[in-house]
């Protein structure tokens, strides 16, 4: 399964082959998009910086919690760094089961952790400069 | 003991550095580690709260021993995001 940071363009259809067999019934899919606004300012552009290795191991550490909670162990998430623009890709999720409600559930869960816990920082561009958005503070306890 | 520590967003505009270096007493901890932080760079004192520690790639509370071949790095909060 699909699992890692990347400096070039999603592809969902690669995420979503990734998942798809014979077994499967039902894939869902989350796309996070770059948008061209955020707290009431225009962005115009935004930089996402990882530290990479750590990420890869909690998002894998995600992907176990899923298989724990759900059942869904077909899951591939990839998460963009680098200079994004607006409408691209930041992070694409494809989560696959033999039966629709087990896909969406993996699939919510895993954006909701992912934002949670996996060192992925976002720098907003705007008309006012940039700013790092901090949404999350981590609480060191409980992941 | 001399330990480096990876600097990450935030962190790394702070320092000026991708990695540094402190002196943390020997068998210390991630608090000790915080307190060596501040004194050197008094802007993370006051965000000391916000910011997480990872050691060998795993988060680890004030309590968690540090030793000098660990890798360590300064989480501030990620990019979360409205539901």
């Amino acid at each position: 399964m699909i699992c890692r940071v990347v400096e070039r363009p999603i592809d969902m259809s690669v995420l979503v082959n990734d998942v798809a067999g014979d077994d499967i019934g039902g894939v869902c899919t989350f796309i996070g998009l770059v948008r061209n606004h955020s707290r009431g300012q225009r962005v115009t552009h935004l930089e996402y910086h990882a530290y990479p290795e750590m990420s890869e191991k909690k998002m894998r550490q995600v992907i176990e919690e899923i298989a724990e909670q759900y059942g869904v162990d077909r899951i591939a998430v990839e998460h963009r760094i680098g200079t994004l623009q607006i409408g691209e890709i930041a992070v694409g999720i494809a989560a696959s089961s033999a039966h629709r409600d087990a896909a969406f559930k993996a699939c919510r869960y895993a954006i909701d952790r992912i934002k949670q816990i996996v060192p992925i920082w976002k720098k907003e561009f705007g008309d006012d400069g940039a700013v790092w958005v901090e949404e999350s503070p981590v609480d060191a306890e409980t992941p | 003991m001399r330990v480096r520590i990876k600097c990450f967003a935030w962190a790394r505009e702070v320092t000026g550095e991708d990695e540094i270096e402190l002196d943390i007493p020997e068998g210390g901890t991630v608090k000790e580690l915080r307190e060596s932080l501040g004194e050197k760079f008094p802007s993370f004192a006051q965000k000391m709260e916000s910011i997480a520690v990872s050691v060998n790639q795993e988060f680890a509370g004030d309590s968690h021993s540090v030793s000098a071949g660990d890798e360590l790095a300064l989480i501030p909060p990620i990019s979360g995001g409205v539901r």
